[in-house]
């Protein structure tokens, strides 16, 4: 009998990291309990102070704006995508999709330049328009491929039996609508949990909204029994908007109707001029101008340091980051894997939902719980190293890369696997030879799409990252106070180029990787 | 000597969750060189059978025995199907993608560690004509051909019992055809057990010497395929009158 079957292996993995990220949320409920030492009665009471309370409010208006206007516009888009024939539309694609990739304090630098270029009034740009507008830039593009993929699994039949009846707007509207109502509700909720934990923008604009306060209640006033509290109630909104969004949402059979030769092959309309006009307009706008703002910033003044300088400042930082994305990159992407396994292969439902619980857990409050755990003696090793970074990054991503695994594991048949096993191949041969080649695309894409998260993740590891790690977001983040603006604008573009420099790597090695004769169709 | 048989199957039932989906369920196959169907309908419990013959599930209650040994009793699992000696053609072949056909057909040697895995291949891609193919993935393959290479995959192993779950849905008339005689041929050169699942009686009454009719998850009627058409089952009347124009009746009593 083997000793280490890999079922035992995985449920072993998988419970280490659970543990690793579960012992300190339950610990930082569990502290939150009013004792009278750690966390006061007070703690609780300051909820109601107007301070506070504002800070929700601003929390929940920006979060329902910035929802509402991407799902709009994501539509758009995932119209133009999926039921016209527009010209260049994968490179279209790609450039809509860099700011979700990129880091979002990037942005908001980028922008403040571009305002402050043009003379907006400054109480205007450090105001909750500024973050509404920039997260909007950011979180358009995931609403728009949300969106896409529900249009795409439409079957054509469904459009075509409409339109020999009524007018296109028509069945655009009685019946596309209420088809895609799933992924419309989905990118609201998704983007809404988003935006309500986002940290580093309304941070910079300084615009007093919850994640920011709990920070600042954490790190500036060491007041953890408020910070902690409110820290709960933050994860408390986004878990009750989030598990009723993937129980009753997620799964929902919006193309409920089957049937013989369904086919996805969409209706597709002709491509009218103003779609492409749409489509450059809205780059030229939200994805280069603030590059080209960051490029006439970093130019700077006589006297200021050079961009050689710049970059020597920064090559430690550029280091740090590129190992510790690296090897987070590579445990995230292990530890997807294998909960991917567990909840598809092994039927372990909980699986599936641990990772989207800990996802839900803005960043802020993983970094407060990690501080508050492994800040002992005991935990030391973990605490003062970079194991502290990556037990972060498991836990803000590996949700993301479960998501890549469980499609890949869906699409390869279990009758593989039984082939393999009739015919005598032991589990890890038939790992090798069947599932690593088959799931080698979903490795490849994790992996470079966790690392270009890993990156750019600030929130989370400023509270945490430890003495002698220098790491690129929180290096910019703490320079921007007092840095000269170019110097700020040379390092974003720095930090910018090294993330396109991923996404370039990722693209063109995929072409070169996974371009077999096998994965063609016929 | 007692001749033990190549499969009994005793009282066996097959629930899954709520839902029961084989019955006490009992037969016995004594001859080594036959061609059985189970037929039946969609969802009657025919696919769930062969699985549990092949090890691929376990049954709830009940024993099954091949050659005489029991493999599976009462929910445990006493035989892995690996040790089993079947081969399993399965309903959507399952064709490594990533995989030429040569690669196909040499998974199971390889993976057993046959030093003569190439040669092997080679004899049995000969004999199903599809030497031609050997470099080819099986995205490039017609119906036809996927289902050859399916077929050489399993005979390559040279199993005792070959079981094949619907091989002959989704192919035209011609090739379904050829790969009957195919099949018909192999019975013959290798006089080894066939069981084939389908729920179309010209395929059964074709191909079959003994046809085993399931309806709600029990044999409701068995019996050559004369013996079938002759049958005054009710359920075994109404089954067959349904569909009889697509039966040559003089193709019943000649297997």
């Amino acid at each position: 009998m083997t000793l280490f079957k890999p079922k035992h292996i995985s449920l072993s993995i998988g419970i280490l990291v659970t543990l690793l990220i579960l012992l300190p949320l339950f610990y930082l409920l569990i502290y939150a309990i009013p004792d009278g030492k750690q966390v006061t009665s007070d703690g609780f009471s300051n909820i109601f102070s107007a301070g506070i309370l504002k800070s929700i409010f601003n929390s929940v208006t920006i979060s329902a704006f910035v929802s509402t206007f991407s799902v709009i516009i994501g539509s758009c888009f995932a119209f133009l995508f999926s039921k016209t024939r527009l010209p260049f539309k994968n490179l279209f694609k790609f450039l809509i999709l860099l700011p979700l990739l990129l880091p979002p304090y990037i942005f908001a630098v980028a922008w403040t330049d571009t305002w402050f270029y043009f003379g907006l009034d400054r109480d205007l740009i450090y105001s909750p328009f500024s973050v509404i507008f920039i997260m909007i830039s950011v979180y358009t593009p995931l609403a728009a491929f949300i969106i896409e993929g529900s249009l795409n699994n439409i079957s054509s039949s469904i459009e075509e039996a409409g339109v020999t009846m009524t007018s296109y707007t028509n069945v655009m509207l009685k019946v596309i609508i209420p088809l895609i109502r799933p992924a419309l509700l989905s990118s609201f909720i998704v983007i809404f949990v988003l935006t309500i934990s986002e940290f580093s923008v309304p941070f910079y604009l300084s615009v007093n909204v919850f994640p920011t306060e709990i920070f600042l209640q954490f790190t500036a006033f060491y007041n953890y029994s408020s910070a902690i509290v409110q820290a709960l109630i933050l994860t408390l909104i986004c878990l009750l908007l989030i598990f009723p969004e993937r129980i009753f949402l997620a799964g929902t059979p919006f193309i409920s109707i089957g049937g013989r030769s369904l086919r996805f092959k969409s209706i597709s309309h002709k491509t009218d001029f103003k779609y492409i006009i749409l489509c450059l307009a809205y780059i030229l706008l939200f994805v280069l101008t603030p590059f080209i703002s960051l490029i006439i910033q970093s130019i700077g003044k006589s006297g200021e340091p050079s961009i050689l300088y710049t970059i020597k400042q920064l090559s430690p930082s550029l280091w740090d980051s590129l190992l510790i994305s690296f090897a987070g990159s590579f445990v995230v992407t292990l530890s997807g894997f294998i909960f991917a396994v567990l909840s598809v292969r092994y039927r372990i439902k909980i699986a599936g939902y641990f990772l989207l619980f800990v996802f839900a857990v803005p960043a802020i409050v993983i970094g407060i719980a990690l501080v508050k755990f492994y800040n002992t003696s005991l935990f030391n090793f973990i605490y003062g190293s970079s194991l502290i970074i990556l037990i972060a990054f498991i836990a803000r991503y590996a949700f993301i890369s479960q998501k890549i695994f469980t499609n890949g594991l869906l699409q390869i048949p279990e009758s593989f696997q039984e082939a393999a096993k009739l015919t005598g191949a032991s589990h890890f041969y038939t790992f090798r030879k069947i599932t690593m080649p088959l799931l080698g695309e979903s490795f490849y894409i994790s992996f470079f799409i966790i690392m270009i998260f890993c990156v750019s993740e600030l929130t989370s590891v400023i509270m945490i990252y430890p003495p002698g790690i220098s790491l690129l977001p929180v290096r910019i983040f703490t320079l921007m106070a007092n840095a000269p603006q170019s110097t700020i604008s040379r390092m974003c573009l720095i930090a910018l180029g090294f993330s396109l420099g991923l996404i370039v790597i990722m693209i063109s090695g995929r072409k070169i990787l996974f371009s077999q004769k096998w994965r063609s169709n016929q | 000597m007692e001749i033990k048989p190549v499969i009994s199957v005793s009282k066996v039932s097959k629930r899954f969750d709520t839902k029961t989906v084989l019955n006490d369920v009992s037969f016995s196959l004594n001859e080594k060189n036959s061609f059985v169907a189970l037929l039946g309908r969609s969802g009657c419990g025919k696919t769930t059978l062969l699985r549990l013959l092949a090890g691929l599930l376990t049954p709830d209650d009940g024993i099954i025995y091949l050659n005489g040994e029991v493999v599976s009793q009462n929910g445990r699992l006493l035989v892995p199907p690996h040790k089993r000696k079947i081969g399993f053609i399965f309903q959507d072949l399952a064709l490594f993608p990533h995989f030429t056909v040569f690669e196909n057909i040499a998974f199971g040697l390889k993976a057993n560690k046959m030093a003569e895995y190439k040669n092997m291949t080679s004899v049995m891609m000969e004999r199903l004509n599809i030497v031609s193919l050997a470099k080819n993935y099986p995205n490039e393959l017609s119906g036809g051909q996927q289902q050859l290479v399916a077929l050489a995959r399993t005979m390559v192993l040279d199993p005792g019992i070959i079981l094949m779950d619907e091989p002959l849905t989704n192919l035209d008339v011609k090739v379904k055809r050829s790969i009957i005689s195919i099949l018909l041929e192999l019975r013959e050169e290798r006089a080894r057990t066939f069981i084939i699942v389908t729920h179309d009686h010209a395929d059964a009454f074709n191909l079959a010497d003994k046809i085993i009719l399931l309806d709600n998850g029990k044999i409701v009627d068995d019996g050559t395929p004369r013996e079938i058409w002759n049958s005054n089952v009710e359920f075994t009347r109404d089954f067959i009158e349904l569909d009889q124009t697509n039966i040559s009746i003089g193709s019943a009593p000649t297997y």
